[in-house]
């Protein structure tokens, strides 16, 4: 034996004794099996994407050619999509700046009235905070549209569009101009109110966990209220109010139903419906994925400042497993205006919408309230009339009851597996934090939200014509849901894993706690709030998803494929009323993890 | 001598490629060919026997089609599945494109897409039973439309019947009707088809007509405009309102201010207290009152059950089917002449079909097959730039 074999085999032993210890770590484990997971299940849609930006099919040649004289052919590798695309300015810089704009809006509006509620549910005495915290995610569970048709039939007036009464107007005779009523006003306000209970969920989370030592020995030492907000609470909550952009930002910039209901009647247009509407058009579509990697692209650039920052500093833990008693701030004679005036908003935006669904699903011609029936609801013969092929009133409706339990099935298996994977990947994410494993873990989860739902699912629909043991299968859905709203979960894991002081897990280490059992015994129950906050999420959007599952699925499997059809039949009472059962279903999941676990989406916040 | 040996040389060259594509006939060509002359009897016995108990696969645009009483009558199953249009392009292109199998029947719109992607890639195969050839218009046969659609102008009319608002459709590109409501031809198929359309050489003779009519002068052709439908078109879209649902825009009207307007499709007035609502092509306007547009029914090129799949089409093209899936909505136009409205649709002041040939648009697929490219793109830059 020479020397050098004896020098190989020493580096060799050393390699894999490296190996070895490295995945002797939890975290390490979960962090590779997630990053070459992740990697599998992203790098296929992301490589979709940027071929179909750079190549061009049959109808695109044939466009570009009549056009252009470009001389292409099916197949051809070339930028035309993006120098169609970027040279318009109509098309994409004009619509390009509206979803800058409004994004940003909806983002600052999302943190204040979101971080405001958290703030008064968290840090005051406020009344009826357990109804208040519980009522005010309705406007997330509700699909956004919603609020855009509330907030169109409040506000629309005499002096604008066809000139239909709204209630402000016939109740107080005031008429608000045209743009309050539509433009980038309501679409980011609406946006934004949409996703406050983002805002309320990360921030509240924060400020509640948060350790009150701290801003009472500011106190103590005679710091002003604003200096321990600028100084203790604001970078505490840091990362929170990161989380709220990134996802708020990004939501908005990809939304769709808003700026078409609130926007498109102000010639207001904003990049998404651009994208939308030359996604339809096959001669055009390479244009459309040029923006998807727009929207990716700006995504990538949020992420990338949210790493930078919550990288620099070294923790924003403030869950340390040391005391946290909170003094509430007394509002004192303020406290039965503040409740007052949060119950009206909380009603005009939560409650209202819920019952305008209840009353159009009883109107027999819609909007007038003295043709009140149940027959919508309850009538066991086929609705008739020229809603023949409807079937039996909601209640005796095989056909809805069979959808909806294909929707909660659905939304059941994705939340469980998504709301797991959110809080191992939070786990390693937050025990890795600052090495490029972590960032890239960080990223690719968050990927899959930057991808529109109608490319996303026309990717794995072509996903499925190759893996053909997929097609029309339950399984297929289920990997689609879960890849999509990962992020939801990622980052709720991430947050509340960020929060965790690492020396709770040393103890538990010290005294020689398992792996499985320090997450489940320790880390599980201290964060339980956020971590099923990061089931409830996905489960509420898989629920209202209908774009993404379109293509993969047949008409009657889920309920929102079942709520096109009634739309397009015009049978409103039966649509309105599903979309009363979606919303209904939702907070009941809500209520009886409430009951079952003592943690919901809002109770963990301060709710309770 | 020369020319009859040539002429012999190429017959007899001919000759393999005549049999090469007698023998490419696919399973479902013959299955069409064979279909389209049988009873409906000895074609349901055929597709029984071929689809067993498994069932039939339906991609539509209108989700109508999800249907029972075929069911009840044949015994075969039916599954549907409602993407879009541009959607179901794309499942024909991922599906049949790559021989993987996914539908029976397809129903779409949009005429340009169907013949040039479509049909041209071979996706999808026509089907025409002989007993409905005679009752079939030849141009709605190939490929064959199964039903027409329309889309029409409403008022507000304040309840005045007679008001008589609108007389011309020059009136809607003139700043007083400003804010028509109307669904974005980028997200429409049949409104940007109805568009482009209108630029054949026949509507731009109708559309000189009513703008005489209208302003008591010629058109005369500008730098901007040397089309008078592009005038239209170009006015009318920055004068508009786009609004993203049919049923949105009939409650708008409902509810609005008398002279409110609107185009959208006639169904929908069903969900709407309709009585201050006049339908334009009842007052006589001058130039168009609408457009029509056809939702064809095709065989996917790999169907599993193309006997089936014909015998849903035959049972489209019935009475009795056309009554069951689209009969009682008013704005629906069976391809069969021998199909009239039903009672139901007439109470709301529908017209049969013939009615409407004269003051509606229907997409044209001829025109539209020689200018799309350039229309498309013009309109599509003044939608987004309004």
């Amino acid at each position: 034996m020479n020397k050098s074999d004896t020098n190989g085999k020493k580096r060799l032993s050393n390699a894999l004794y490296a190996v070895k210890s490295y995945f002797s770590v939890q975290a390490n484990v979960l962090i590779v099996i997630f990053a070459v997971l992740l990697l599998v299940l992203t790098v296929y849609p992301m490589y979709s994407v940027i071929r179909s930006a750079l190549t061009v099919g049959r109808m695109e040649a044939m466009n570009y050619n009549s056009l252009l004289h470009a001389g292409l052919k099916d197949g051809d590798l070339t930028l035309v999509h993006f120098r169609a695309l970027l040279s318009s300015d109509v098309r994409f810089w004009k619509p390009l700046w509206n979803s800058l704009r409004m994004s940003a809006y909806a983002s600052v509006i999302a943190i204040l009235v979101g971080g405001t509620f958290a703030f008064l549910i968290t840090r005051t005495d406020i009344r009826f905070k357990k109804f208040f915290s519980s009522v005010f995610i309705f406007p997330y569970i509700m699909p956004s549209w919603t609020l855009a048709l509330v907030w169109k039939n409040v506000f629309a007036n005499s002096r604008v569009g066809t000139g239909v009464i709204g209630m402000l107007e016939s109740l107080t005779g005031l008429c608000v101009p045209n743009w309050v009523v539509y433009g980038i006003f309501p679409c980011a306000l609406v946006m934004g109110i949409h996703y406050a209970p983002f805002a309320y969920i990360l921030i509240g989370g924060t400020l509640r966990n948060m350790d009150a030592n701290l801003e009472e020995a500011a106190t103590i030492l005679r710091a002003g209220r604003g200096r321990i907000l600028r100084k203790i609470t604001l970078p505490i909550v840091m990362p929170a109010l990161f989380s709220t952009v990134l996802l708020v930002f990004s939501s908005t910039m990809a939304s769709y139903a808003v700026p078409v209901f609130v926007g498109s009647p102000g010639n207001f247009f904003v990049l998404s419906t651009q994208l939308s509407q030359i996604y339809k058009a096959s001669q055009i579509r390479g244009q459309a994925y040029v923006m998807t990697l727009v929207l990716i692209l700006f995504g990538v650039m949020l992420l990338g400042i949210n790493q930078w920052f919550t990288g620099k500093r070294k923790s924003f833990t403030t869950v340390t497993g040391k005391s946290g008693q909170v003094s509430y701030i007394k509002l004192g004679k303020a406290n039965v205006w503040i409740a007052s005036a949060l119950a009206v908003v909380l009603f005009l935006i939560a409650i209202f919408p819920i019952i305008s669904f209840a009353l159009e699903s009883m109107c027999e011609v819609q909007g007038d309230y003295s043709t009140l029936t149940l027959k919508y609801w309850l009538s066991r013969e086929d609705i008739g009339g020229f809603a023949v092929n409807a079937g039996h009133g909601i209640l005796f409706n095989s056909m809805i009851w069979s959808a909806l339990w294909g929707s909660i099935r659905l939304s059941l298996i994705v939340s469980l597996i998504v709301g797991t994977c959110g809080i191992l990947i939070g786990y390693a994410v937050a025990r890795k934090r600052g090495t490029r494993i972590a960032g890239l873990v960080s990223g690719l989860a968050f990927f899959p939200y930057l991808v529109p739902s109608m490319a996303f699912g026309a990717i794995f629909l072509a996903v499925s014509t190759r893996l053909t043991f997929l097609r029309g299968t339950l399984l297929l859905l289920v990997i689609v849901g879960s890849i999509k709203y990962l992020p939801f979960a990622s980052r709720s894991g991430t947050n509340s894993m960020m929060q965790l002081s690492g020396e709770i897990e040393e103890a538990a280490v010290i005294v020689g706690a398992s792996w499985p059992k320090r997450m489940l015994r320790i880390l599980f129950p201290i964060q339980k709030s956020s971590f099923i906050s990061g089931y409830l999420l996905p489960f509420i959007s898989c629920m209202r998803e209908l774009s993404l599952f379109v293509l993969l699925t047949t008409s009657g499997t889920l309920i929102t494929t079942l709520l096109a059809y009634f739309d397009e039949k015009a049978v409103t009472q039966m649509s309105n009323g599903i979309n009363l059962l979606i919303v209904i279903i939702v907070l009941l999941v809500n209520f009886t993890i409430n009951k079952l676990t003592g943690a919901s989406i809002d109770k963990g916040v301060g709710g309770n | 001598m020369k020319k009859a040996l040539a002429i012999l040389v190429a017959l007899t060259l001919c000759v393999p490629f005549l049999f090469a594509s007698a023998l490419a006939e696919t399973d479902v060509q013959k299955a069409i060919a064979e279909a389209a002359s049988m009873s409906w009897d000895d074609l349901l016995a055929k597709a029984k026997a071929e689809i067993g108990d498994n069932k039939l696969m339906i991609y539509s645009n209108t989700s109508r089609v999800k249907e029972d009483t075929f069911t009840a009558k044949t015994g075969i199953a039916i599954e549907t599945q409602n993407p879009n249009d541009s959607q179901i392009y794309e499942m024909l292109e991922q599906e049949v494109g790559n021989n993987v199998y996914g539908a029976d029947v397809v129903l779409l719109q949009d005429c340009f897409m169907l013949t040039n992607l479509a049909i041209a890639s071979g996706w999808l195969e026509n089907y025409v039973p002989e007993e409905y050839k005679a009752v079939i218009r030849e141009s709605d046969q190939n490929p064959l439309v199964a039903v027409y659609l329309n889309r029409l102008f409403f008022y507000n009319d304040g309840g005045d019947k007679k008001a008589k608002m609108f007389k011309n459709v020059w009136q809607f590109t003139e700043p007083d009707f400003k804010g028509t409501e109307f669904k974005n031809p980028m997200d429409e198929k049949s409104s940007m088809n109805f568009l482009i359309s209108l630029t054949s050489e026949k509507w731009q003779a109708k559309m000189a007509e009513a703008y005489k009519s209208y302003y008591g002068k010629d058109w005369a052709p500008s730098a901007d405009f040397d089309n008078i439908s592009y005038e239209w078109i170009y006015k009318f879209l920055m004068n508009c309102t786009f609004v993203a649902k049919d049923s949105t825009i009939a409650s708008d009207i409902a509810g609005g201010a008398a002279g409110s307007t609107g185009l959208f499709v006639f169904s929908k007035l069903r969900s709407v207290d309709a009585s201050n609502i006049t339908v334009c092509a009842n007052d006589g306007i001058e130039g168009f009152a609408g457009l029509m547009y056809p939702i064809y029914s095709m065989v996917a090129a790999n169907a599993k059950y193309p006997y089936a799949a014909c015998l849903y089409i035959n049972y489209l093209l019935s009475e009795e089917g056309y009554g069951n899936i689209f009969g009682s909505q008013m704005g629906t136009y069976s391809v069969n002449s021998t199909i009239g409205i039903s009672d139901n649709a007439k109470t709301y002041g529908d017209q049969p079909l013939s009615f409407w040939q004269d003051c509606l648009v229907f997409e044209d697929a001829e025109h539209v097959q020689n200018v799309y490219f350039e229309a498309f793109d013009r309109i599509s830059q003044w939608c987004a730039s309004k």
